[in-house]
Parts: C-alpha cells; sequence; structure tokens
C-alpha cells in the first residue's frame, strides 16, 4: 500500500483502530483522517467505545475465581460446581462433579495421609506390646 | 503446559468475556456469566483436546459463544417476561450505581444481536486478533468486518448523549452512513 491512502475503506479503519494494519498502511490511515474529520470522528467515537468496555468490564479479571470455577480449589481435585442461576441450570439439577485427571487423584496428599495412618498403627501395635510385656 | 494449567490462565479472562456477553440477564443472576465459563470448562475437560487445531484459549471462547447462543435461545421467553416488568430497561446488578457513560455502553451492548456482540468483545475486549476471531466464529473474514461495523455503528448511535461531546458532535452524520461491506 502506498504512503497517500486514495481511499480509506471501513475495513482499512477497523484495522487501524484494532492495531491489524501495517506500518505503512497505519501511516497512510493517519493521513487519511487528518484530513477527513468525519471518519477521524467515527475512529475516535470506536476507541472511546474501547475504553468504555473495558471501563466497564476490567474488573471482573482482577476478582479472584469463585470456587466453582477454581480448579485447584478442593483438596481433592474435583471441580465441583454449584448451579446458581436460575436460567442456565434449573433448580431441579442436582450439583454436578467431574473428575478431572484420574491419574493426578492419587496425589501427594492421598500418599501422605496413607503413609502416616501406617506409621501411626506400627506405632500403636509396639505400644501394646510394649504394655503387654511390661 | 497441561490443559489444566491454560485452562486455569486463561479463566479470569473467560469469565470477562462471558459477563460482557451475557449481560442483559445480570439482575436475574449475577453469576451468569460464571455459569457459562462453568460449562465451558466442563466441556473442555470432558473432551480434553481442543477442535480443528484451534489453541485452548481460542477453543474456550468458541465454546463460551456456542453455550451461550444455546442458553440465549433456551431462556428466550424468560428474558421476553423479565423485559415485560422492566419497560424502562434493565438495571445494572450492583444496582445502577455505575457512571453514566458505562451504563450507556452496557445498555448499547445489550440491543446487539450476539453474532454482533460477541464478535465486538472478541476484538475489542478480549483483544484477540482478526484471524483468530475468523476461527473462534468460524466465518469468513468479510463478514467478521461486517458484524464488526455494525455493532460498532450502533454503539456509536446509541451512545452520542452519553458519551459526552465528542460524540454529540459527531451527531452530523448517520451511524451507518459509510457502513459498506468488505469484500
Amino acid at each position: 500500500m502506498s504512503d497517500v491512502m486514495h481511499q480509506a475503506s471501513d475495513a482499512d479503519l477497523h484495522r487501524y483502530v484494532d492495531g491489524e494494519s501495517g506500518h505503512r498502511e497505519r501511516d497512510a490511515v493517519r493521513q487519511w483522517l487528518a484530513a477527513h474529520d468525519e471518519d477521524a470522528e467515527r475512529v475516535a467515537a470506536w476507541r472511546l467505545q474501547r475504553q468504555l468496555l473495558h471501563a466497564r468490564f476490567d474488573g471482573v479479571v482482577r476478582e479472584s475465581l469463585p470456587a466453582a470455577l477454581s480448579l485447584r480449589a478442593s483438596s481433592t481435585t474435583r471441580f465441583a460446581i454449584s448451579p446458581q442461576s436460575p436460567l442456565t441450570h434449573p433448580a431441579a439439577e442436582p450439583p454436578l462433579a467431574v473428575r478431572c485427571g484420574s491419574e493426578q487423584a492419587l496425589g501427594h496428599s492421598q500418599v501422605s495421609a496413607f503413609v502416616l495412618g501406617f506409621c501411626a498403627a506400627l506405632v500403636l501395635v509396639c505400644l501394646l506390646v510394649f504394655l503387654h510385656r511390661g | 503446559m497441561n490443559l489444566r494449567n491454560e485452562i486455569e490462565l486463561v479463566t479470569p479472562a473467560l469469565r470477562r468475556f462471558a459477563q460482557a456477553l451475557s449481560s442483559e440477564t445480570e439482575e436475574v443472576a449475577s453469576g451468569c456469566g460464571d455459569d457459562i465459563v462453568h460449562e465451558a470448562l466442563l466441556r473442555a475437560l470432558k473432551f480434553e483436546r481442543p477442535p480443528r487445531g484451534l489453541s485452548v484459549r481460542l477453543w474456550l471462547y468458541s465454546l463460551i459463544c456456542a453455550i451461550y447462543r444455546q442458553e440465549s435461545a433456551e431462556s428466550q421467553a424468560v428474558a421476553n417476561r423479565i423485559k415485560l416488568h422492566r419497560p424502562h430497561g434493565l438495571r445494572e446488578a450492583n444496582g445502577g450505581l455505575w457512571p453514566e457513560p458505562l451504563m450507556a455502553v452496557t445498555s448499547a451492548l445489550q440491543k446487539l444481536d450476539i453474532e454482533t456482540r460477541e464478535c465486538l468483545l472478541l476484538v475489542v475486549l478480549e483483544g484477540l486478533t482478526y484471524n483468530e476471531v475468523v476461527d473462534v466464529l468460524q466465518i469468513p473474514m468479510d463478514v467478521m468486518l461486517a458484524r464488526l461495523g455494525r455493532a460498532r455503528a450502533a454503539l456509536s448511535g446509541q451512545m452520542k448523549v452519553a458519551s459526552g461531546p465528542m460524540m454529540a458532535h459527531g451527531q452530523r452524520q448517520a451511524p451507518t452512513a459509510h457502513l459498506r461491506l468488505v469484500k
């Protein structure tokens, strides 16, 4: 595309606003907008829309995840679901649960608990034997 | 990086997208967007591998779009009932505490049809490239650009009053006067 743009199409303007233009195309659109107030106003309005949409919805990204959406929230490695919306989940629907990563379900916590329980039982048996002998 | 790690990374953005997409029903259930995300994560974990060579991120966006379309169709009757009781439009979930321009943009967003709204939000809010949006929505590039143009023109038209002097200045032109399909 030449640096001098004879006619900026709507696609050119959208690509410019959305960062899809190449360097040369960007420069050409800038020149076009400098000479065409109505298109410059439209582009400014589109940028304002972007700012307002981010101002309105970006807070959601900064929120901590609800437990129902966190894959690491539960120590049992279950992805528990708590349906809340009457629109998307009828009240009659039971809570869903899906097991994700059955291999991972036998994680460190389960192994540790098993070893700990075994040791405790061993100690208990030793103690009983010691008391009987005593 | 495994599937679960990839999902965890993108989940906050998915929540934003789903809430913006479903903002029309926020007052009915503030968790509506999260329910959509939840369903998308369930499907992703069930199927484990993205189709069509999509990345996990784009796959999840496409799942949210599909689920929202399905939910919208199913809950149309409910939505109509709500609108009957609120002839002056829907309140925000926080009881209308948002500043006026943010109320205006949300209200304008609600008036878009689903196809144009999801296209606008994927580009403008989620920052997807045009090629990524085309992959997510499985539509040709010219259709995507046409939807984007319609969405922006509609928002501009509906926000002139609320968006201050810059937009008010633009009232001289019809919002769709310069739009044309790009082939």
